[in-house]
């Protein structure tokens, strides 16, 4: 079991869609077989799994920018909430506040929803600034609260929110909204 | 037993390696301790009444033996589900969270600042919706290669910004 160097080291990448599933299974096998056969890509697969994982499970445990109804209220003053409910929205900024989108949808876009999503877009910039997928929507309400601090708001300036919807495995547009962000002074 | 590994040596060599195939398939960090301990010692009773013809089949015998241990893995998991399912108000996904996933999320939350929007995009969806590279090409208007280089370049500068090294 001496470390050898490999003919055929494999890749960060190549394990990475293994590890997503994303080669076909023979192949799959084949890799796992070199693995114990091979010292050297072994020990990197190793290294690699234990870095997956971690990532794996803190991305997935990280806080989501929604407040139920329940923890809005408790908020009290300290949230400024915005009805996001035109194509253009003005929000004027007030320091240290938690700045909450409030989107109500209707039943015409609730009908069939399977999934939703928000972007936020900044102008000239090709990527979102930030998406968030499955949007935890309030049964009763069809409402979210989307929380954002001031500061963030602040730093992007004017931007568009926009909600994609998923209806029969087909994303769409449902709403999108310019806002135009009264800035902080300073 | 000429030129065979010890089994302290075994233990070294292949546990990891173990672990690492079994969290891929399981993602459960006390499911894949599991496995790597009764696939070693199901391989030390192996070596110990000579069932392992040669010293370069014991990899080998290792796989099979952990991949034996995932799919039993997989079929009691898929019993306990089922008779979860019938027990009212049980969810077997919520039960016994693993002891592992305490992790520092600011660490990763500062990981994801060099990533761009679209990057962070997919890493979010691969890990918190576990949606496949053509699930989210389908969702975002590009190709499942394209969304593969780019969760490459992502956890690549996540890996980069954690100062977690390049494999030894």
């Amino acid at each position: 079991m001496s470390s050898q160097a490999c003919a055929s080291p494999l890749s960060f990448e190549r394990f990475v869609d293994y590890w997503f599933g994303d080669l076909p299974s023979a192949e799959q096998e084949s890799l796992e077989e070199h693995l114990f056969v091979c010292p050297s890509c072994g020990k990197n697969a190793e290294v690699w799994a234990d870095d997956l994982q971690t990532l794996g499970d803190t991305a997935s445990e990280l806080p989501r920018p929604f407040l139920t109804t329940e923890q809005l209220a408790a908020l009290g003053n300290k949230a400024t909430v915005v009805d996001v409910t035109t194509d253009e929205i003005t929000v004027h900024l007030r320091p240290h506040t938690i700045h909450v989108f409030r989107v109500s949808l209707d039943e015409a876009q609730l009908s069939g929803l399977e999934r939703l999503d928000v972007e936020y877009l900044k102008e000239g910039v090709p990527e979102p600034i930030f998406h968030v997928s499955g949007v935890p929507l309030e049964a009763e309400s069809g409402q979210f609260h989307f929380a954002c601090h001031s500061h963030v708001l602040n730093a992007h300036g004017d931007a568009k929110m926009r909600l994609l919807g998923t209806r029969q495995g087909q994303q769409f547009t449902v709403l999108e909204s310019t806002m135009h962000v009264h800035g902080l002074a300073g | 037993m000429d030129g065979f590994p010890g089994e302290a040596e075994v233990c070294r060599e292949f546990g990891p390696r173990v672990r690492a195939i079994a969290l891929r398939h399981l993602r459960d960090r006390s499911a894949a301790d599991d496995v790597v301990q009764e696939v070693l010692a199901s391989v030390v009773v192996a070596l110990r009444e000579g069932r392992i013809e040669r010293p370069d089949l014991v990899g080998p015998y290792v796989l099979s033996t952990c991949r034996r241990r995932i799919a039993d893995t997989y079929r009691s998991e898929a019993r306990r589900s089922a008779l979860c399912e019938e027990l009212v108000g049980l969810d077997p996904t919520t039960t016994n969270p693993s002891e592992d996933k305490r992790i520092d999320i600011d660490r990763v939350v500062f990981a994801f600042g060099p990533l761009s929007g679209r990057e962070r995009q997919i890493v979010n969806e691969t890990f918190s919706a576990d949606r496949s590279a053509e699930e989210i090409a389908r969702a975002i208007g590009t190709t499942a290669a394209n969304v593969r280089v780019m969760r490459h370049r992502a956890l690549a500068k996540m890996r980069a910004a954690l100062g977690w090294e390049e494999g030894p």
